[in-house]
C-alpha cells in the first residue's frame, strides 16, 4: 500500500460504520441508530468532499492484482466531480430517510447498506483503472441490492433479481472488455484521451468491445434495450432508495461509459464509426421511449422511472457526439438531473408514506395539503423540461449544441428528438401539479377509493423531508442561473479527453 | 489391413474385441450382474493385451536362480506380468465392491434392473424428502423414512434398527 | 538429499498407515488421528512448497525401490505439487472439521472410524496422483481414490445413496478401462511407465510421424477416461445424484477433491508425456473445449431446474468442472494457469457451498427443497454468510477468488485463435449470467424473513471454524492473487 492514505478514508469509514450500524445490537433502536448514521453521513460526505477539494495528487495503489494490474484509487476532474455529487447527494436523501423510514420495519439494515453504499461510492468514483472501476461496480450492485428488497415482499424479491440480473449481465459484457483492452491498450489506467495501441485499420473487433461495453455499463444507466430494470426494481424500493438509484447509482453507469470511451478507448477511435451511430441512434430511442413510457404510466414512481430512463439517455446522448460541448452538456445534465430527480422522488415518498397514495391519478387536491412539497415538486419539474432559469436549460442546451456540431443527419435528428421528449416531459411531470393544485378531490377518485376525505386538513410534513427537496431545488435554480464556474470547470475537462 | 497382420496379433485383436464387448456390456446392459461381468471382461481383455506383449516367443520365463546364468535376452519382459499382476488385484477389488454393492441393492429393491433401481430409488428419496417437510409430519408413520433410518443397519435388521435410530435424529425430535 | 525431499513420499505412507490405524481406533480416536495427520501434513506441505520455491523451482526425483530412472519407480515434486498436497489436505481437514457433527449423528458409532479410514485412504491416493511420476501407480491409485471415494457415497447406506453409488461406479470403470487401455498401449508403443522418459519417446514419434493415428487413439482415450472420470459435461450423468446423495462431508470431499485429483492427473500427463503439441495435432483440444463450453452452459442449466439446494450445488460442479477443462483446452501457461488456480478457488468454494449448505439445512429442520430452506441463513448467520461468500466465488464476483480466475480464463481465451476467443468469452458472460440466476436466487430465499421457527439451537464451533476458514481462503485468492498466481506459475514450470 503506497500513496496517500487520505485516499481510504471515504472508502472505509461509511462501510465500516455501516457494518457497526447493520450488527450492534443498541442500533436496533430508532434514536441511537438515527444519531450515529446522520453523524456518519456528514463525517464521510465531509471527507470526500475534503478529498474532491484538496486533490492529493498522487494516488493511492491499494494491492496488486496481479504483475500490471494494480488496484488503485487517484483523482482527476471527472472523479472530483462524480465524488462530489455524491457527497452531497448522499446524505441528502440520507437524512430524508429518517422521516420516511418511519413506516418501514428493520430501519437499521436499510441505513447500514446506505452508509456502506456511500463507502463502495466513493471508491467506484476515485478508482483509477477499469479493474479497480469494475471491483466497486460489482460491489455496488450487490450493495445497493438490500436497499431495492427492503420491503421484502414477493415483487419486492423479484424486482431485485431483475436488477440484479440486469446489472450482472451489464457488468459481464463490460468485464470482456476490459479483457481485451487488456490486450488492446497500454495499460487499463485511465489516461485522458485514451491509450490504445492498435493501428486505425486493426479496429474492428476492437468496435464490437467498445459497444459491449457501452451497453454493458449502459444498463446500470436505463439505456435501451437493457433498461428494463429501472421501471421494475424503482417502485418497489423505498422512496430514499429508488431517489439515490435514480440520482446517483445510474449516473456511475454514467461514469463508466465515460471511463471507457474517453480515458481508455479514445473519443478519436470512435467518432465516424458505425459504434458512434448506433450508440447515438439507441440514446434517442431511448429518450423518446422513456418518455412516452412515462406519459402513459399512472403510478407515480413508475412514471418517474420511465423519466429517468429517458433523462439519463439525454446524458448518453450528449456523451455519445463525442464534441466538446455534448460532454459539458451531458456532465452539467448528470448534476442537475441528479438534483431534480432525488427531489422528485422525494415527493412520491412525500406522499407515499404521509397519505399512501401510490397513481398519479388519485393525487387531487393534495397540493393544498402539502403546498411547500408540491410547490418544489412544480419548479424542479419545470428544471427538468429544460425552461430557464432552472439548470435543465443550460444543460440540454449544450447537449443540442453538441448535436449542431455533428455533420450528420443526427445534427437536425437529435435536437428535434430532444425537444419533443421536453414537450413530453411538461406531458407527463405538469398532470401531477395540476391535479395537486387545481383539480377538486370530489371528482373522480375511483382509482384510490380509500383516499381520505378531509381535503382541507394539511398533511404535516417535517423537516427531514422539506429541507433536503429545498435545498435540492434551490441547487437547480442556482445551477442554472450562474452556471459559469461549472461550465468553464467541464471545459477544462474536456479539453483534456477530445 | 491384410490378413497376415491380423493373424500376427491375433491376441492383441481378441483383446480390443473382448474390451469393446465388455465396455458395451458395462454401459448398455441394465442388469447389475451383468455389468459387474463386462467389467471383467474390460479388464480381463486389457491383461490379455498386456501379457501377450510381454511374451516373446521362444524365451523362458524371467526365473532367475544360482544354477543358471543365462544372459536377460533368454527371458520374456517380466514388466508386463507384474503390471497385470497389480491390475488384477486391482480388478479383483472393484469386482468385490461392486457385487457388495449389488447384494445391497437387491436386499433394498428386489431388482437387479439399474434403471428400475434408480427410479425406485428417486420414490424413495421423494417420499423421505417430502416426509422430513413440516407439512407431512403428522401423517407420517413410523418405519416409512428409508433414507433416516437406513443409516444404520441394511437388511433385515433394518425395521427394528430404525426405530432405536428414529430418536437421536434431527427430523424427528419434535414427535 | 536433504531431509525435506522425505515429505512426499512419508506424507503418502502416513496417509496409508493412518488408513490401517484408523480402522480400529474407536470412533473418537479416529476422529483425533485423522484431524492431527491432516494437520501434519497440511503443515509439512506447506513447508515443502515453500523451500522448494525459494530453492530455484528445479523438481526433485525421489527414487523408489532399487531400479534408477527409466526402469524404477519414483516420486517428482515441484512446489506446485506441494501446494495441490497443502490445499488438499487443507479441504479434507475443513470438511472433517465440519461435517464431524453429522457423521456422529447419522450413523451407528460404530462406524465412524471406518468414513476415516475411508478418507484416510482417500488423501493416499490423492497425494501418490499429485507424486507419482509412474503411469501405473497412478492407475493404482487413481483405483484405490475410486473405490474409497464410492464407499463414502454409499456410507450413509440409503437406498438413494447405494443407487448412486452404483451409476458412479458403472461410469467410473468405464473411464478407468478407457484410461488403463491407453495407458498399456503407450507402453506398448514406447516401452516405458516413467513419464519423462514416456515423454520424450512421444516427442521423437511425434518428430519422426511414425505413429500418428496410434498416438491420437491413446491421447483420446486417456483424455476421455480422465475426462468421464472427473465428470466433464456429457459424462456428467452420475454427478447430481452422487454428489448430493452422501452425506455433507461426502459430497464436499467428492466434489472438491476426487474430481480434482484426476484433473490433476490429466494435466500431468498432458504436460509431461504428450506436450502440447502432439494433443493439438490430434484435435482432442478441440473436443475438450466443446466439452467445456457444453458443459459451462449445460450445467448451469440443470443447476436452474434443480429441486433443492444440495441437488443445485451438485449441478454447478458441472459447470465448474467445465470452466476447469476450459483452461486446460486454452492450452499451456495462461490456460493451464487458469485451470488450475480455479481447480484451487473451486475446491474451496465447492466444499464450503456443501458443508455450510447441510449446516443451513439441518438449522431449517433437514428438507432440501428451496421452500423448506427459507430464512435459513437468518437462523445460522455464520454459515449463511461463508454459504453466501462461496456463492459469490462461484458466480466470480469482485472480492472472491472466483472473479481471479474468470480474468485469467478471459485472458487466456483472449490469446487464442478469434472465433475461440469469441465462443469461450461468450459462453463465460452466459455461464456467469445463468450463476447469477441460481446461485443469488438461492442466497436471496436463504437470507429471505422465513417461516422457520424451529431454530435448533446446537452450537457447532468446529464447524463455524472450517467454514470460516475455507471462506477466508476464498477471500484470500482474491486479495493475494498475484503472489498465488506466482508461486502458481513458478510451479508450473517446473511440473
Amino acid at each position: 500500500m503506497e500513496g496517500s492514505l487520505i485516499l481510504l478514508f471515504p472508502v472505509i469509514l461509511p462501510i465500516l460504520a455501516g457494518l457497526l450500524a447493520g450488527t450492534v445490537p443498541l442500533f436496533r433502536e430508532k434514536k441511537p441508530c438515527r444519531i450515529w448514521t446522520g453523524c456518519f453521513l456528514l463525517l464521510s460526505s465531509a471527507l470526500m468532499l475534503f478529498c474532491a477539494w484538496k486533490k492529493p495528487g498522487e494516488g493511492l495503489t491499494l494491492w496488486r492484482f496481479t504483475e500490471s494490474i494494480p488496484v488503485r484509487l487517484s483523482l482527476d476532474s471527472l472523479s472530483r466531480f462524480f465524488l462530489a455529487l455524491t457527497a452531497v447527494m448522499w446524505p441528502m436523501a440520507g437524512f430524508y430517510s429518517f422521516e420516511y423510514m418511519d413506516h418501514e420495519r428493520e430501519e437499521h439494515r436499510f441505513h447500514a447498506f446506505y452508509l456502506a453504499t456511500q463507502g463502495i461510492l466513493s471508491g467506484l468514483t476515485m478508482a483509477d483503472g477499469l479493474v479497480t472501476f469494475y471491483l466497486f461496480y460489482e460491489a455496488m450492485t450487490l450493495i445497493t441490492l438490500p436497499l431495492v428488497l427492503h420491503t421484502r415482499t414477493r415483487e419486492a424479491i423479484a424486482a431485485a433479481v431483475k436488477y440484479l440480473i440486469y446489472s450482472v449481465f451489464g457488468a459481464s459484457a463490460a468485464l470482456l472488455g476490459i479483457f481485451y483492452l487488456n490486450h488492446a491498450c497500454a495499460t487499463l489506467s485511465f489516461v485522458p484521451g485514451g491509450s490504445l495501441l492498435l493501428p486505425p485499420d486493426g479496429r474492428g473487433a476492437l468496435l464490437w468491445v467498445s459497444l459491449a461495453m457501452i451497453l454493458g455499463f449502459g444498463t446500470k444507466a436505463g439505456m435501451f434495450p437493457l433498461h428494463g430494470w429501472l421501471p421494475t426494481a424503482h417502485p418497489e424500493a423505498p422512496a430514499p432508495a429508488s431517489a439515490v438509484l435514480s440520482g446517483v447509482i445510474t449516473k456511475m453507469g454514467v461514469l463508466g461509459v465515460i471511463r471507457v470511451v474517453f480515458y481508455c478507448v479514445g473519443a478519436d477511435a470512435l467518432r465516424g464509426t458505425w459504434v458512434q451511430t448506433v450508440w447515438m441512434s439507441l440514446a434517442l430511442i431511448t429518450v423518446f421511449m422513456g418518455s412516452m413510457q412515462a406519459l402513459s404510466e399512472d403510478l407515480f414512481k413508475k412514471r418517474l422511472a420511465y423519466s429517468s430512463v429517458s433523462q439519463i439517455s439525454y446524458i448518453l446522448f450528449g456523451l455519445s457526439t463525442l464534441t466538446a460541448s455534448g460532454f459539458e452538456g451531458a456532465l452539467l445534465h448528470v448534476l442537475f438531473h441528479s438534483a431534480i430527480k432525488i427531489t422528485l422522488f422525494m415527493t412520491a415518498g412525500a406522499v407515499i408514506c404521509k397519505t399512501g397514495l401510490t397513481r398519479v391519478s388519485g393525487l387531487q387536491g393534495l397540493g393544498r395539503r402539502m403546498p411547500l412539497v408540491f410547490v418544489l415538486f412544480t419548479v424542479v419539474s419545470l428544471g427538468l423540461i429544460g425552461i430557464p432559469p432552472t439548470g435543465g436549460f443550460i444543460s440540454k442546451w449544450f447537449i443540442a449544441a453538441g448535436a449542431l456540431d455533428l455533420s450528420s443527419g443526427f445534427a437536425f435528428a437529435g435536437p428535434a428528438v430532444l425537444l419533443l421528449s421536453a414537450i413530453l416531459t411538461a406531458a407527463y411531470l405538469l398532470p401531477v401539479s395540476i391535479r395537486g393544485f387545481f383539480v377538486p378531490v370530489s371528482s373522480g377518485h375511483g382509482a384510490e377509493p380509500s383516499a381520505p376525505e378531509s381535503p382541507v386538513k394539511r398533511v404535516k410534513v417535517g423537516p427531514l423531508i422539506w429541507v433536503p427537496m429545498l435545498l435540492l431545488t434551490l441547487l437547480t435554480v442556482a445551477g442554472g442561473m450562474f452556471p459559469d464556474r461549472l461550465v468553464s470547470f467541464f471545459r477544462l475537462t474536456a479539453s483534456g479527453l477530445l | 489391413m491384410d490378413l497376415q497382420a491380423l493373424l500376427d496379433n491375433r491376441a492383441e485383436a481378441a483383446a480390443i474385441i473382448l474390451f469393446g464387448i465388455g465396455l458395451t456390456t458395462l454401459l448398455l446392459h441394465r442388469n447389475l450382474l451383468k455389468k459387474v461381468i463386462g467389467f471383467s471382461f474390460m479388464d480381463s481383455a486389457i491383461f490379455l493385451f498386456l501379457a501377450s506383449e510381454g511374451y516373446i516367443s521362444g524365451r523362458a520365463a524371467p526365473i532367475q536362480s544360482a544354477a543358471s546364468d543365462l544372459p536377460a535376452s533368454a527371458f520374456i519382459n517380466p514388466l508386463p506380468a507384474g503390471l497385470v499382476l497389480t491390475g488384477i488385484v486391482v480388478s479383483v477389488s472393484v469386482t468385490a465392491l461392486m457385487l457388495s454393492l449389488t447384494v445391497r441393492l437387491y436386499e433394498r429393491f428386489h431388482t437387479l434392473d439399474l434403471d428400475r433401481i434408480v427410479r425406485l430409488a428417486r420414490e424413495d428419496a421423494a417420499v423421505s424428502v417430502g416426509a422430513a417437510a413440516p407439512v407431512g409430519k403428522a401423517e407420517r408413520k413410523a418405519g416409512t423414512n428409508a433414507d433416516a433410518g437406513a443409516a444404520v443397519s441394511a437388511g433385515k435388521a433394518e425395521q427394528k434398527s430404525e426405530k432405536d435410530a428414529a430418536l437421536p435424529d434431527p427430523e424427528r425430535r419434535d414427535r | 538429499m536433504p531431509w525435506w525431499q522425505n515429505i512426499p513420499f512419508f506424507s503418502v505412507l502416513l496417509f496409508l498407515l493412518s488408513a490401517a490405524v484408523c480402522s480400529v481406533l474407536p470412533p473418537a480416536g479416529a476422529r483425533r488421528w485423522s484431524r492431527a495427520v491432516l494437520a501434519l501434513c497440511l503443515l509439512f506441505s506447506g513447508l515443502l512448497a515453500v523451500l522448494l520455491l525459494h530453492s530455484g523451482g528445479a523438481p526433485v526425483h525421489y527414487r523408489m525401490g532399487h531400479f534408477p530412472a527409466p526402469w524404477g519407480n519414483e516420486l517428482r515434486f515441484g512446489a506446485l505439487e506441494a501446494l495441490l498436497a497443502a490445499l488438499f489436505s487443507f479441504v479434507m481437514l475443513c470438511a472433517l472439521l465440519a461435517g464431524g457433527g453429522e457423521l456422529r449423528g447419522r450413523a451407528g458409532l460404530s462406524r465412524e472410524s471406518l468414513y476415516h479410514t475411508l478418507c484416510m485412504l482417500l488423501m493416499a491416493a490423492l497425494l501418490s496422483q499429485v507424486y507419482s511420476n509412474d503411469l501405473f501407480t497412478c492407475y493404482v491409485f487413481l483405483e484405490i481414490m475410486t473405490l474409497s471415494a464410492c464407499a463414502l457415497i454409499v456410507y450413509r447406506n440409503s437406498g438413494r445413496s447405494l443407487a448412486a453409488g452404483m451409476r458412479y461406479m458403472v461410469l467410473n470403470m468405464v473411464g478407468s478401462g478407457l484410461f488403463l487401455l491407453g495407458v498399456v498401449l503407450l507402453y506398448d508403443l514406447t516401452g516405458h511407465l516413467l513419464m519423462e522418459p514416456l515423454g520424450a519417446s512421444v516427442a521423437s514419434l511425434a518428430v519422426s510421424g511414425a505413429y500418428r493415428r496410434s498416438l491420437t487413439v491413446i491421447i483420446a482415450l486417456i483424455t476421455v477416461g480422465l475426462c468421464v472420470k472427473s465428470a466433464l459435461f456429457p459424462f456428467h450423468t452420475w454427478v447430481p445424484d452422487a454428489y448430493s446423495a452422501g452425506a455433507a462431508p461426502s459430497n464436499a470431499i467428492l466434489s472438491s477433491l476426487v474430481s480434482k485429483g484426476y484433473i490433476v492427473l490429466l494435466l500431468k500427463i498432458l504436460l509431461r508425456v504428450f506436450g502440447w503439441n502432439p494433443v493439438v495435432l490430434s484435435r482432442v483440444d478441440l473436443l475438450l473445449l466443446l466439452f467445456a463450453w457444453s458443459g459451462m452452459v449445460f450445467g448451469s442449466l440443470g443447476a436452474i431446474s434443480a429441486s433443492g439446494l444440495t441437488r443445485m450445488t451438485a449441478w454447478s460442479s458441472v459447470a465448474q468442472i467445465g470452466y476447469i477443462f476450459l483452461g486446460l483446452a486454452l492450452g499451456p501457461a495462461e490456460g493451464f494457469r487458469a485451470a488450475l488456480f480455479h481447480l484451487a478457488v473451486h475446491a474451496c468454494s465447492k466444499s464450503l457451498l456443501f458443508l455450510s449448505g447441510a449446516k443451513l439445512r439441518e438449522a431449517a429442520g433437514g428438507g432440501d427443497g428451496f421452500r423448506a430452506l427459507a430464512g435459513a441463513a437468518r437462523l445460522r448467520p455464520v454459515f449463511g454468510v461463508c454459504w453466501t461468500a462461496a456463492a459469490f466465488s462461484m458466480v466470480g464476483l469482485p472480492f472472491t477468488g472466483g472473479l481471479v480466475s474468470k480474468l485469467l480464463l478471459g485472458s487466456a481465451a483472449l490469446g487464442r485463435s478469434l472465433p475461440v476467443a469469441a465462443v469461450s468469452l461468450g459462453v463465460l458472460a452466459l455461464s456467469t449470467l445463468l450463476n447469477v440466476r441460481y446461485f443469488l436466487r438461492a442466497a436471496l430465499i436463504l437470507w429471505s424473513p422465513g417461516n422457520v421457527a424451529s431454530a435448533r439451537s446446537g452450537r457447532d464451533p468446529a464447524a463455524a471454524l472450517a467454514c470460516g476458514a475455507l471462506a477466508l481462503a476464498v477471500v484470500l485468492s482474491f486479495v493475494f492473487a498475484s503472489p498465488l498466481l506466482e508461486a502458481v506459475s513458478a510451479g508450473l514450470a517446473a511440473f
